[in-house]
């Protein structure tokens, strides 16, 4: 809950028991700024085919770091989503590029599933501008 | 003279800026090229369809399969956006689709080709699209036509997803080695020659342009192809495929390294470089149309003969 807070999202409802913050010695002092950290870096990280970032989409749900590696906990807007590859190659590329980080791990949920709702402001008003209805 | 007259002024309006909305402030000649240059458009987005959808076929990876599905989809969308806008103008898109002859169709005559493997599939995201990108991103910035500026924000998003999906399996393909580079290299022998011919005439061969003048789009034939070029070129070099053209840094331009256009052997799919021919020659292949057309024509259509041929039916209300 706490980590979650941070980025906006319920971490009670997008990981039930999530592994990293029940497993032993993962929640250091400091691990509200590295999670900062991962977020701001995935801000960086676009929809191939939207002019908008993962986190703007509200498809990140979590992300922390365990030791030396980061793991991102995010969704799809669509379980057949096309550019998931694309997506998950430009997450590790961009995760690997912050100090500290030697590994991702990232980990796809379907539940709770992803709707319009969990755009962020900026984002509805980019995929607006774009002639998306959200 | 009048028509003239009017002409004349819708262009000075135009090239201080104005741009229009609607149907009442067109006059014929603009109208019959934006007309044009929408059917171009519209074809060549839903004539990629069956060349991809042959392709995608050969998807070897299920997220692979599931990108070009969606490519599919998104060129068929293209379509109907483009053919929609030509209703708006008066133009049936029923008829468009379905009631017009293989060799009506205004696509390019590179997707009048087969596309046989998926290293053909990778090059054809990458190279064709690009070429779409090309034309389209100036269409967007320069057009015009209102309604079509803003059709198309949405589109050159979606091309750069299918441009991405290109490049990266060109990239896979290449490090791979053996067989698969040697597929990735012929598709490229032939399609890049392909892509140069796609963008027409040279501009010193070309007497006049309507649709420069008429502002429908802001770039030159030449301009846009050196556009392409310098996409591609430097995409190739990175990974090692050898294209016949370079940068020359005294003109700052893409050279070709051979004497556009030449002839084209279809049953090989070889540029023969070494056979020039003429500007009139190249139009008389385009309208003869390329191997593939009726099978893709009528792979959109249904077979005439069948109940379910889409001359039967229309979008349901």
């Amino acid at each position: 809950m706490r980590r979650a807070a941070a980025a906006g999202v319920h971490a009670s409802e997008t990981r039930p028991g999530a592994a990293a913050a029940d497993g032993p010695g993962t929640v250091h002092g400091g691990d509200e700024r590295r999670r900062a950290e991962l977020f701001a870096a995935l801000e960086d990280v676009f929809d191939p085919e939207m002019p908008c970032s993962i986190v703007d989409l509200g498809l990140v749900y979590d992300a922390f770091v365990e030791g030396r590696c980061a793991r991102v906990v995010m969704t799809y807007t669509a379980i057949a989503c096309p550019a998931a590859e694309m997506i998950e190659g430009d997450v590790r590329e961009r995760l690997l590029g912050v100090p500290g980080v030697e590994s991702v791990a990232i980990e796809i949920v379907w539940n709770p599933p992803w709707t319009k709702e969990k755009l962020t402001a900026r984002g509805r008003e980019l995929l607006l501008a774009s002639g998306y209805c959200v | 003279m009048l028509d003239a007259s009017h002409d004349q002024k819708l262009i000075e309006k135009i090239q201080s800026g104005h741009i229009i909305e609607s149907e009442d402030e067109m006059t014929p000649g603009y109208k019959k090229s934006l007309l044009n240059i929408l059917l171009v458009q519209a074809d060549t987005e839903l004539m990629s369809a069956p060349a991809y959808y042959s392709a995608a076929k050969d998807a070897p990876t299920l997220a692979s399969r599931m990108a070009v599905s969606a490519i599919i989809q998104d060129e068929l969308g293209h379509a109907n956006i483009a053919y929609r806008l030509m209703e708006d103008l008066g133009e049936s898109k029923r008829k468009l689709v379905y009631e017009r002859k293989p060799n009506e169709f205004k696509n390019p005559y590179g997707f009048d080709q087969p596309l046989e493997n998926w290293a053909e599939m990778a090059v054809a995201n990458g190279f064709f699209d690009r070429a779409g990108i090309c034309l389209l991103s100036d269409i967007h910035q320069n057009t015009s036509y209102g309604p079509w500026r803003r059709a198309l924000t949405k589109i050159d998003k979606e091309e750069y997803f299918h441009l991405r999906h290109g490049e990266s399996w060109m990239r896979r393909l290449a490090r791979a080695g053996g067989d698969v580079r040697e597929a990735l290299q012929h598709a490229c022998d032939w399609m890049f020659p392909t892509g140069i011919e796609w963008f027409g005439l040279p501009d010193d061969k070309k007497h006049h342009s309507t649709q420069l003048a008429y502002r429908l789009k802001g770039k030159s034939n030449d301009q846009l192809r050196q556009t392409w070029m310098a996409a591609v070129v430097p995409l190739c070099e990175e990974i090692g495929i050898k294209l016949p053209a370079h940068f020359n840094p005294d003109t700052q331009q893409y050279d070709l390294e051979y004497e556009l256009p030449v002839e084209f052997d279809e049953k090989a799919k070889r540029w023969l470089f070494d056979q020039p021919i003429s500007w009139d020659q190249v139009w008389e292949r385009w309208r003869r149309r390329g191997p593939r057309n009726a099978e893709y024509v009528e792979m959109i259509q249904g077979r005439s003969e069948s109940p379910f041929a889409g001359r039967h039916w229309q979008d349901a209300a």
